[in-house]
């Protein structure tokens, strides 16, 4: 235990010494980020708050929330777990020292993720105390505790997934951990059609039970003892938390697949060589293929979400849900700039300019996102109506280059955790402070072209930052 | 862009632009001076040596002739050419691989070396010539191989096949022989012989004093980011009254003394 303290420690000085490097860099940053992730906070509480009326009322709706609860839990898990600093990652030299598997990584990873899920436990908990007060649960904090717990159970179910691709990498087991993650949403998405109860096996985690009449129920139909809840979930907590341990420290294998491969031709213009070599990296990195697979699988979940909650009104929220959508693809550019990163000394020595290969970096990242958000967002158009298409074609044009821009911002090792979410977390506010302002001037202006201009204007901005700041990832 | 023109070696050197000249070169990482007030001259078809010990500021010396780094004070010319006024025109005249390639981790040894030449805009020969070094190097059965799969040497040997296949008039490697094997040692020394025949001048900062004594035409002592000596290893032979050059190195760098009660090291405190 005071080892696995111990390299948490050094993980926790890691990401301090990061923060202050920020905040030495740029004294303004450090408000901006904490405003932001206050402000998301704000935003995902409020929005939890309507979604638990929402789904009380809607058919079926209950169970559609609790899906993407749970669902949800799952991504984060798979996400976080994908992203977290390991023991794997230290110095060569200090991955001699003798120490169990079980510790190491605990003390890397386990401990830095759990901690990382509290993050969410705000707006989860927030959200499972309006759902009970509405449907009148006795207690509404504590049952909102059991689903914030069903929410880290998820999480340790989808880190128990990464675990186990981590030390079998191979595309079979790829493939059967989809059904595993579509699993949680597949009873919802029957729900309407089945007389049975949907979410059985939850029931435990509810005091109103899951009734599969065509109106949810506004009122407790069986309040079960919240005890006998509270044992299922540790019941089920533990059985997680073992999965997540055994998959931990299982012996890693090489990864399946081919020592060779067929060498393409590479163009000897820079903007093609460029490109093929950020698509030919897109298509060999597994990382990359992990992120278009939950982009999919998140795309596919949302669009039955919404289907789902909405019920006729679905065609109105799809363009919403495809805008979210398309922040999914963001985890591409991440893993690709690492590349870029790792290859500064060659980009530095060579001919061209800093600001033509910045150039030339922005168009190949956002020709390669744009094309990853059109695949993910793809089951959205099948529902959205037509007049929606120009909305949504223009988000996913502005979404597209934003990750190349604010890549090379912030001040980080390209292959931190901190970094990670912090590209996340700016390249939200840069997309959703310019629908913002996009929707106020059209509002307030009149002025029919100002989405188009807005659209512009971030293209030029992401342009300008691509080929001229100076880059700070170390 | 191809390889530039290069001088033919029967022409007369004096009236040769310098392949490098620093001048007054200064450096800082945050507060640590790494280079001082650094000048160096390498006429063309000469092989030139960085020597020092770590730290001494070898790497940043080439990063900032590279224009890697940015120097804080201090010029940088190649073939007369300064690397501030008109860097496009300068970094088309060298050639560089570092002591640790990395990046570019997907692409095949073959995609790698297309897209190191589509980058510095390599003549149409580039491609011949860099088989051909595959060959001689013994990497043509890692042709289809991807960077993220070779070793450390491998992907070394790779990195100066690429540079070497440029034939610019200036050629730098750092750490020259770090990681290589015997053999590609021997085959190294042979290549950037070949290469001054061609009027080329190359850099190589290497710690391996003998490889240095048995390759180099000249000699540049680093320490502390300062230079401590500079000719040809005879004249440092001669200069320090050493008997080869790795006696000369630690007379000019002042490291004689830590050879002194070097066996007690280890001893049990009395």
């Amino acid at each position: 235990m005071t080892s696995s303290l111990l390299l948490t420690d050094v993980e926790w000085r890691r990401v301090s010494r990061a923060a202050v490097r920020l905040a030495r860099a740029n004294p303004l940053l450090v408000p901006a980020a904490v405003g932001a992730v206050v402000g998301v906070m704000w935003l995902a509480v409020k929005a939890g708050s309507g979604a638990a009326i929402m789904a009380v009322f809607l058919p079926a709706g209950l169970s559609s929330v609790l899906a993407l609860v749970l669902l949800g839990g799952v991504l984060i898990g798979l996400g976080l777990a994908a992203a977290a600093p390991r023991f794997e990652g230290l110095d060569q030299q200090i991955r001699t020292v003798p120490i169990a598997p079980l510790p190491a990584y605990l003390g890397t990873t386990g401990f830095p993720l759990t901690i990382a899920w509290l993050i969410f436990a705000i707006p989860v908990f927030d959200f499972g105390t309006s759902l009970f007060r509405t449907v009148q649960a006795p207690a509404p904090e504590a049952w909102a505790a059991l689903l914030l717990l069903a929410q880290m159970i998820a999480c340790v179910t989808g880190a128990t997934i990464m675990e186990i691709l981590r030390a079998r990498p191979s595309l079979r087991v790829l493939v059967c951990s989809i059904p595993l993650v579509l699993a949680l949403g597949i009873p919802a998405a029957l729900a309407p059609l089945s007389s049975a109860p949907a979410w059985s096996w939850l029931v435990a985690f509810l005091p109103h039970g899951l009734g599969s009449t065509p109106h949810a129920p506004v009122a407790p139909l069986q309040v079960p003892s919240i005890a006998t809840s509270l044992l299922g979930v540790i019941a089920v907590g533990a059985l997680a938390a073992g999965a997540w341990t055994a998959a931990a420290t299982l012996p890693g294998r090489s990864a399946a697949g081919t020592d060779r491969n067929r060498s393409r031709r590479i163009s000897r213009r820079l903007p093609l060589a460029m490109g093929t070599w950020l698509t030919l990296t897109a298509l060999r990195d597994s990382r990359v293929r992990v992120v278009l697979l939950l982009s999919l699988v998140s795309g596919a979940g949302m669009i039955t979400a919404t289907a789902l909650l909405a019920g006729r009104s679905a065609a109105a929220l799809a363009p919403l849900a495809a805008i979210l959508l398309v922040q999914f693809a963001a985890g591409t550019p991440l893993a690709l700039s690492s590349d870029l990163a790792q290859g500064r000394w060659l980009w530095r020595s060579i001919p061209p300019t800093g600001t033509r290969v910045g150039l030339h970096w922005w168009i190949a990242i956002g020709v390669i996102t744009g094309a990853i958000s059109l695949v993910v967002v793809s089951p959205v158009f099948a529902v959205m109506p037509l007049d929606a298409y120009p909305f949504v074609l223009g988000a996913l044009v502005m979404a597209a280059p934003i990750p190349a821009a604010v890549g090379r911002l912030l001040p980080f090792r390209h292959d931190a955790f901190a970094r990670q979410l912090g590209v996340l977390g700016l390249q939200l506010l840069f997309f959703l402070g310019s629908l913002g302002i996009a929707t106020f001037l059209a509002q307030r202006s009149r002025l029919v072209a100002a989405p188009a201009l807005v659209l512009v204007a971030v293209l030029a901005l992401t342009a300008l930052i691509c080929s001229r700041a100076p880059w700070r990832e170390a | 862009m191809g390889a530039m023109p290069l001088k033919d070696s029967s022409s007369d050197p004096e009236s040769a632009p310098l392949a490098l000249r620093v001048d007054h070169l200064s450096f800082h990482y945050g507060t640590t001076l790494a280079v001082d007030d650094l000048n160096l001259t390498v006429p063309p078809g000469t092989v030139a040596g960085l020597i020092g010990p770590n730290g001494s500021g070898k790497t940043t010396t080439l990063r900032l002739i590279t224009g890697i780094l940015e120097a804080d004070a201090g010029s940088i010319g190649i073939q007369g050419v300064s690397l501030r006024a008109t860097p496009v025109d300068a970094k088309r005249r060298f050639a560089f691989a570092p002591d640790s390639p990395s990046g570019f981790d997907h692409l095949t040894v073959q995609e790698y070396l297309d897209l190191y030449a589509a980058l510095q805009s390599a003549d149409p020969e580039y491609g011949a010539r860099a088989t051909n070094l595959l060959g001689v190097m013994d990497l043509q059965p890692h042709a289809n191989r991807l960077l993220a799969k070779l070793s450390h040497g491998t992907r070394r040997k790779v990195s100066i096949v690429a540079a070497i296949a440029l034939v610019r008039p200036l050629l730098l490697l750092d750490e020259a022989t770090s990681a290589l094997d015997p053999e590609s040692v021997v085959v190294l020394e042979s290549l950037l012989r070949s290469t001054v025949r061609y009027g080329c001048a190359a850099v190589v900062a290497t710690q391996d004093i003998y490889f240095a004594e048995r390759t180099c035409d000249l000699i540049f002592m680093l320490a502390e980011g300062r230079l401590k000596a500079t000719g040809t290893p005879a004249e440092l032979r001669r200069t320090f009254g050493a008997t080869d050059l790795r006696d000369a190195f630690m007379k000019a760098t002042g490291l004689t003394h830590v050879l002194e009660g070097i066996d007690d090291v280890l001893a049990p405190p009395d």
